[in-house]
């Protein structure tokens, strides 16, 4: 259960340093890297307490992935794919693409 | 299908079933979450606590059912007066589970420890009242952990059974 939570907790947190702006990769520079590092080195501890276990990474992985779904095709010839995620009968659920 | 106008190669089939994959695979992903939270994988939940007791409540040993490698664990025992023989506690942590424990800590520092056929014993003075001594070790197995508490050489026991997670 704690890895669970602490996983929550952390991307929430990150989700906050979004505030800062979006960035494309291309105008990352060095600085930006560096503090990917850091955050990473600073958050690894509260993401996986003190055991080195599969279990505990798989949950962490598992809770902090994108629960979205992949870029695809919603448009074909001006018509929404029928069975895409982001067409219309999923719009609730995604809003990319749309 | 035609795809006037889109500069795109697309494969509709392997898209459908991608799409298929995707929606399956959240189904999953909130199960062991889910599955996660109520503490099916370890750690706190329904199963971080499990009790098993020797008669007349000699001997009860508190302990999690799951957990996981290397991670900290507890095991608490209390012993009761009738494990008291002159002023002491004797109890002896059978082998099996003591090859899968790499044990931290024992609190309180027992006076003894004894390395016996039967496993571990540790001694402990029963002065004041019997100790409730609390076990800190991480899991070194992977799977199935089972062990027994003996008081003495052949006093009242408690078998428990825990499983590690890898």
């Amino acid at each position: 259960m704690e890895s669970v939570v602490r996983a929550l907790v952390v991307y929430l947190f990150i989700l906050l340093l979004r505030a800062g702006g979006k960035r494309s990769l291309s105008s990352i520079n060095t600085f930006d890297l560096v503090l990917l590092l850091i955050i990473s080195e600073a958050t690894q501890q509260a993401l996986l307490g003190d055991d080195f276990s599969l279990t505990t990474a798989a949950l962490v992985v598992t809770t902090s992935s994108r629960w979205t779904g992949s870029p695809t095709t919603s448009v074909s010839a001006s018509r929404p794919s029928p069975g895409s995620p982001t067409a219309p009968r999923w719009s609730w659920w995604t809003t990319d693409g749309f | 299908m035609g795809f006037q106008g889109l500069q795109i190669e697309e494969n509709d089939r392997f898209e459908r079933g991608e799409w298929a994959f995707e929606r399956i695979a959240w189904v999953v992903m909130a199960a062991i979450v889910a599955a996660a939270l109520v503490g099916l994988f370890g750690g706190l939940g329904v199963f971080a606590s499990r009790q098993a007791s020797a008669a007349a409540g000699a001997l009860t040993v508190e302990y999690p059912g799951l957990t996981r490698y290397t991670a900290k664990t507890d095991l608490r025992i209390t012993t009761g007066a009738a494990a008291v023989s002159e002023g002491q506690v004797a109890l002896t942590l059978s082998s099996d589970w003591v090859d899968g424990a790499d044990i931290n800590q024992v609190i309180p520092e027992p006076d003894t420890w004894e390395s016996t056929p039967d496993g571990l014993r540790l001694t402990f003075p029963a002065g004041a009242a019997p100790p409730e001594v609390r076990i800190s070790y991480r899991p070194d197995v992977i799977g199935s952990h089972p062990g027994t508490v003996t008081v003495g050489e052949a006093g009242p026991a408690v078998d428990f059974q825990q499983f590690v997670y890898p």
